[in-house]
């Protein structure tokens, strides 16, 4: 099969792209660079094999060449199959590695399973590995090692460049599993765990047989237990019995005791009971009762001293609210002494002031004139019109006056521009005397116009007026001339014009002088009003006693004059007021203290302040004394009262108290205390002992047991003494103190045993034991399986390398030597390999055998090259030969190895195919020298990019 | 004549789980300690809540081995608490417990009989149903003698009840001891055969007799699934056998397997686990489960898969999820049994050395001398003096090798071929 074209649609950088057609039995694909030669090599690729199918992630330096520039990704190739038919294969990126389409020459559809015979049956991978040469595997590591070369060339005869890899993987893999001999494999970790858990078991076996010897060792200890407690129990009575004669020898010899000394004392019939306590509680309450008789007459005696102590000026008390009111004036009277002097003079600068207002005012006035005159709202106002009412009188005057000015000054104006009329009248009249008056009227006209005009510029008259005085003019003249029809009527007009003109100037000054007589009686008008206001307000000013001459501001002055003084007169009555009532509180305040202080002997002087003060205190003070005094007389006499009272209570409480004690007595049969005591003691004496039989007896009762009558228990007491009773004691304890000893020596034996026991039955650690060497066991087991696997890898690997090796490699074998001998010049001869080895071996041309080995790098490159040359055409016999795609592969070959590898190339472009992709044009040379050598026809050059 | 009773065999008491890879989390462990034991609890628990007459135990009450102290112990505590309660117990034993081993002197309850290494004929109770078992217990480990026959015809009763431990039909799952037929059984004249040694629950016959096995109480190994248990059997005043079995597992045994065909990435992979994981729970009845995974098919995944420790991280990352909850399911470990993806038919047709591997090892199924020579050299390692003790009994056989032989096949391909090439 040989690719006769491509057009690429969309594949990496190429968009739309056609290459083609390729004729020739080489084809070089000369580009720099990324040109893009991988991308083409792997379009080819692609299209026939297939794009990637898997989903995810792809492996890592895979790249998917997506259409960068645009367009579908994937493409065409044109194909020639060795019987010659023409196929397009088209597949684009899609599911399952992208649909193929397959079209015949004829543009009819064929089958997509032509395209596996197509390509001869091969697979993706035999198209890398067998027709793809790349510059790594000729530098491949294994290539260049003595020891590996062997296989490594061999394996390429078979198409399994990874099988040598292959197998030193499953070596490995095999070893760190399972080595026979070996001791650090994982077998035999796994081996040495178990061997140690077994042993363990082994122990934990024995602890079976230890369960029975300690059951009956168990069941001894526990009989001997029965029968020391038996022994025990016997020597345990035995001392208590002993024990119980030895607690009950003290109570014994009481009971013998008491009942001795009872006989012997005398026996006291009804005594008092607690007599003794009774008689001291008795004496205790007398001597208390008499203590509080004493104390009860020294309070009597002390109230009385105070009750009728007398007390002097007694009498002051019933002065009480007037000494209650000198207390409360007395502050506000040294406050009234202290002050006045000070209010004195405040009221001195008062009467100043008002006086300096008077002075202003004139010295008409007075205090009397000050409150009356009349500063009233309405007088006031009056003042404020008769101020507007001469203003606007004055105000008329000055107009009145001003406008008279002005008229007069415009009659005398108007009067001149008359005059100048007329002399200019006067001055035209001669002309018009001599020559044809008619002539000289529009003259006149024109003089008059100006004359006019003259005048109202003069006396700033409108402009209107000027306008018209103009316009007349002008208007006169053209009427003139209209009329006339000849210019020697111009001078009659002229002075017409000028005698009209005249006539208005003194109509004129006619009205002006009017205006000046009308103003000069408006002033004569506005005096007179004048007048009458002055007459008025001097009239206004006499009625209140004021000067003629005040102007209505003066009056304003002299009103805020009188104000100030009317306030300084309300202050100065004022203070007067308050210094009267201030002498009035302190003549009364020593009125009221003067007579006082002379009744209770108090110094006072009734014009020193000083004294007034003294003396008022001292009464509220002397006061106070005798109201103290007079009170604690009061207190006291109540307190003889009740001093009295109890005196009484606590002499009948002590002969109460006395009666008793006689009773008391008389109860104990005496009248003396030191006689009731004494028989006190014997009563007591006899309780005691009393008490003291009694409860020996019951202790002895309780001792001898239920069931034991006392008597017994004290007959066997009279029947031994203490000192036996303590040997037998002391001879039982013993007894059964050894007993016990042994007893509990058993007792820790059986503890012991029990312990063991539970120990034994509850133990998990066979358990534990028996679990653990199953997972060592499955760990060894998944470690033997492991091993297994990869032992029969290898064998399959080696069976199927065997078979090939018999039934294929004699003709792949066959086929390389023909390339070999010729790369190499006839240099070897013969190409071979030993019957059942997986070896290949030369022979050169004198017959001597070599290995791989011991050839030069560059031989065994081309004897590698061979083989695989060998392989491709065996595989070419059995099915449609495929293109063999050189990348880059001779680039780092010396020219004379690249040339010799270059023709083995052409030797073999005769049956495939060669596409060469290359960025050296070296190669390019390389491959047309090679084609001229071996020839075959000359390369086809390709460039890309 | 009614009787109730329990029929249970193959206790093992105190035998560890077996196929365990990895060691268990400390709860999980503890409970697979004491697994037969709880099974064995619940065992006599049932007999005294049901009112049973009697518990019978067709052999293999421990495993040889393993007859430890506190199994032997627990056993008899249970059968006092059965006798305090009035229910007899009858034991036979079997080629994992036979009489000659070694057994502490122990106090069997009064309720309870022993059967010896003869036949012997017992009533079940005192009161006169006539109900007889007979029953016999292995004298050695290896009793290759049809005990059932030896039996002969028992005396008419109006019900026997024969208790055996016996590979009856020559079960080949089950080692062949006391090898018998269900003729032998049938010529006896016993109504009920009790038996025990299979340990998955069958019933061979359903009467005239009535053979039952009730399998293991508690199932020991990835390949007892499922329940586990006893049969509550009922024979009425006519004879008429009823069979009610009862679950008596504390922890279950679960075999999961995900073709990873269908997942793209890891993460999906490990969510259907997790799915997978809950389902088992979910399934277990509130039990335990230990599981088993195997990922299977082809798929783009494997390739991240045969990546160092990926599937030791699966394994982690589900027992973080599952293996701490109570009850728990614990995910033993995860056997990768998936390939990547490869077009073997295609490569078949091709002509290169590769394609010569997998004509090889097809070849090898119907060649057995190919296959004997493909699985030459193992038994370098499976009868190695050191360790064919451990692993001679897991030397592949013919089944297993085909086995080998394709995952050998699966691994030269991935060795061979080039990823991008697949």
């Amino acid at each position: 099969m040989k690719i006769s074209s491509l057009h690429i649609d969309g594949f990496g950088r190429f968009y739309k792209g056609a290459f083609g057609p390729f004729e020739r039995p080489v084809t070089v694909f000369l580009g720099p660079n990324e040109a893009g030669k991988s991308t083409l090599l792997e379009f080819i690729r692609r299209v026939l094999f297939g794009f990637r199918t898997a989903r995810g992630r792809a492996p890592s330096g895979y790249n998917d060449y997506p259409p960068l520039a645009g367009g579908r990704h994937g493409g065409n190739l044109t194909i020639v199959s060795d019987k010659g038919e023409t196929v397009t294969v088209q597949r684009f990126q899609g599911a399952g590695g992208g649909p193929v389409r397959l079209t015949a020459a004829s543009g009819g559809p064929l089958p997509e399973g032509d395209l596996s015979r197509l390509l001869g049956q091969h697979s993706r991978e035999v198209f890398k590995n067998v027709f793809t040469f790349t510059l790594d595997e000729l530098h491949d590591e294994a290539l260049l090692k003595d020891d590996s070369v062997n296989v490594q060339i061999y394996s390429v005869g078979m198409g399994a460049t990874k099988l040598p890899a292959a197998r030193n993987a499953l070596g490995s893999a095999k070893q760190a599993l399972f080595l026979k001999g070996g001791s650090r494999h994982k077998i035999a970790g796994a081996g040495g765990e178990l061997g140690k858990v077994d042993s363990q078991l082994a122990e934990v076996a024995n602890n079976a047989s230890a369960y029975s010897d300690l059951t009956s060792q168990l069941k001894e200890v526990e009989e001997e237990l029965e029968r020391l407690s038996g022994l025990r129990r016997k020597h345990q009575l035995e001392l208590n019995q002993q024990k119980r004669l030895e607690s009950a020898w003290e109570d014994w010899n009481d009971l013998n005791d008491a009942e001795r000394e009872l006989s012997r004392l005398p026996f006291i019939e009804d005594f008092p009971v607690d007599g003794i306590s009774r008689l001291e509680t008795l004496e205790e309450r007398i001597s208390t009762a008499q203590g509080e008789y004493k104390s009860a007459s020294e309070l009597v005696e002390g109230a009385t001293a105070k009750a009728e102590a007398p007390v002097g000026h007694e009498a002051i008390l019933t002065h009480s609210t007037e000494i209650r009111e000198l207390g409360q004036g007395r502050t506000s009277f040294v406050n009234s002494v202290r002050d006045l002097p000070k209010r004195i003079t405040e009221l001195k600068d008062h009467e100043r002031s008002l006086a300096a207002t008077l002075k202003d005012l004139g010295a008409e006035w007075d205090e009397a004139r000050l409150e009356n005159f009349d500063l009233s709202m309405a007088v006031r106002e009056d003042v404020s019109q008769y101020r507007e009412r001469l203003q606007g009188a004055e105000q008329i005057l000055g107009l009145s006056k001003s406008t008279l000015t002005q008229h007069v000054n415009l009659l005398e104006e108007a009067a001149e521009a008359e005059g100048r009329a007329k002399r200019e009248i006067e001055a035209a009249g001669k002309p018009v005397g001599r020559k044809n008056g008619s002539k000289v009227l529009p003259a006149v006209c024109v003089a008059a116009g100006l004359t006019l005009l003259a005048l109202g510029m003069v006396l700033g008259g409108s402009a209107l007026f000027l306008g018209v005085a103009a316009g007349l003019a002008l208007a006169g003249v053209a009427a003139y001339l209209f009329a006339t029809g000849r210019p020697s009527a111009g001078a009659d007009t002229e002075f017409a014009r000028l005698a009209r003109e005249l006539e208005r100037a003194q109509e004129l000054a006619k009205q002006r002088h009017g205006r000046v007589e009308k103003c000069k009686k408006d002033v004569e008008e506005a005096e007179l009003s004048l007048e009458s206001v002055q007459r008025s307000w001097r009239q206004w000013l006499a009625d209140r006693g004021l000067l003629e001459k005040f102007q209505p501001e003066t009056v304003d002055v002299l009103q805020g004059k009188v104000e100030l003084g009317r306030n300084q007169l309300g202050s100065l009555r004022s203070h007067r007021e308050r210094i009267d009532a201030i002498q009035y509180d302190i003549d009364e305040y020593v009125a009221k203290a003067a007579p006082l202080a002379s009744d209770f002997g108090v110094p006072f002087d009734r014009n020193d302040s000083n004294t007034v003060a003294a003396a008022a205190h001292r009464l509220i003070e002397l006061h106070d004394e005798v109201n103290g005094k007079v009170n604690d007389r009061t207190n006291a006499e109540t307190a003889l009262m009740n001093a009295q009272h109890q005196l009484k209570t606590r002499a009948s409480d002590l002969r109460k108290i006395e009666k008793e004690m006689e009773g008391l007595l008389h109860a104990g049969g005496t009248a003396d205390a030191e006689d009731f005591r004494t028989r006190a003691e014997i009563v007591r004496r006899r309780m005691d002992l009393e008490e003291k039989r009694r409860e020996a007896h019951s202790r002895l009762q309780r001792l001898s047991g239920p069931g034991e009558p006392l008597d017994a228990l004290k007959k066997q007491l009279g029947d031994t003494d203490f000192q036996t009773i303590r040997d037998q004691a002391s001879l039982a304890q013993e007894e059964s103190d050894n007993a016990d000893l042994e007893i509990r020596e058993l007792s820790n034996r059986q503890g012991s045993i029990q312990k063991d026991l539970k120990n034994l039955t509850g133990e998990e650690e066979s358990s534990r034991l028996r679990a653990e060497r199953q997972r060592w066991l499955e760990e060894m087991r998944g470690h033997a399986r492991e091993w297994a696997v990869r032992t029969i890898a290898e064998n399959l690997l080696k069976e199927a390398q065997g078979k090939f090796e018999k039934e294929r490699q004699p003709d792949v074998v066959r086929h390389s030597e023909e390339f070999f001998r010729n790369i190499t010049d006839g240099r070897y001869q013969a190409v071979f390999s030993p019957l059942d080895s997986s070896e290949i071996q030369v022979t050169d041309s004198s017959g001597v055998p070599k290995q791989p080995s011991q050839l030069s790098r560059g031989t065994r490159e081309q004897l590698f090259l061979s083989l695989r040359f060998g392989l491709i055409q065996d595989l070419g016999q059995r099915s449609e030969p495929l293109p063999v795609i050189v990348d880059e592969a001779l680039v780092n070959f010396d020219p004379e190895r690249g040339l010799r590898a270059a023709r083995a190339f052409a030797e073999l472009s005769r049956t495939n195919q060669v596409l060469v992709f290359t960025c050296h044009p070296t190669i390019v040379e390389l491959f047309q020298d090679a084609a001229a050598q071996s020839g075959v026809q000359e390369p086809q050059v390709v460039p890309i990019g | 004549m009614r009787i109730r009773f329990v029929h249970s065999a193959d206790l093992h008491l105190d035998s560890p789980f077996t196929g365990l890879k990895a060691a268990a989390p400390e709860n999980v462990a503890d409970r697979l300690y004491s697994a037969t034991f709880e099974a064995y609890d619940n065992i006599v628990n049932l007999c005294i809540s049901e009112e049973v007459d009697a518990l019978l135990v067709a052999g293999d009450v421990y495993d040889g081995a393993d007859r430890s102290l506190r199994a032997q112990l627990k056993f008899v505590e249970g059968l006092k608490k059965l006798d305090a309660k009035g229910v007899r117990s009858f034991v036979c034993h079997g080629n994992h417990d036979p009489s000659d081993g070694w057994e502490a002197r122990l106090n069997y309850p009064a309720g309870c009989h022993c059967f010896g290494p003869e036949w012997e004929a017992v009533p079940v109770s005192d009161d006169a149903n006539g109900v007889v078992i007979h029953g016999i217990s292995y004298p050695k480990r290896d009793v290759a003698e049809n005990l059932a026959r030896r039996l002969g015809r028992v005396e008419p009763s109006p019900f026997s009840i024969g208790l055996l431990h016996a590979n009856v039909s020559n079960d080949p799952n089950h080692a062949p001891y006391a090898p018998c037929s269900l003729d032998d059984l049938a010529a006896s004249g016993i109504d009920y055969w009790a038996l025990g040694h299979v340990h998955t629950r069958q019933v061979p016959s359903e009467r005239e007799p009535a053979v039952v096995y009730p399998g293991n109480p508690q199932g020991r190994h990835p390949n007892e699934s499922g329940p586990r248990g006893v049969y509550l059997v009922e024979v009425d005043d006519g004879g008429n056998v009823g069979l009610d079995f009862r679950p008596m597992d504390t922890v279950r045994w679960a075999r999961l397997d995900s073709d990873i065909g269908a997942f793209r990435t890891e993460q999906e992979l490990l969510d259907a686990l997790h799915e997978r994981m809950q389902g088992v729970l979910d399934g277990a009845d509130g039990r335990s489960v230990v599981v088993r995974m195997t990922l299977t098919g082809r798929g783009e995944l494997n390739r991240t898969l045969r990546r160092p420790n990926t599937i030791e991280d699966l394994v982690e990352e589900i027992n973080r999820e599952w293996a701490e909850r109570s009850p728990f399911a614990w995910c033993e470990r995860i056997e990768d049994a998936s390939a990547s993806p490869f077009d073997r038919e295609a490569r078949l047709k091709g002509s290169d050395f590769l394609a010569e591997v997998l004509r090889t090892a097809d070849r090898a199924k119907t060649d057995p001398e190919l296959m004997a020579r493909l699985g030459g050299g193992l038994s370098d390692l499976y009868q190695h003096h050191r360790f064919r003790r451990y692993l001679s009994r897991f030397a592949p056989d013919e089944e297993e090798l085909t086995v080998l032989v394709d995952e050998a096949e699966a691994m030269a391909v991935d060795m061979l071929v080039e990823d991008e090439d697949r």
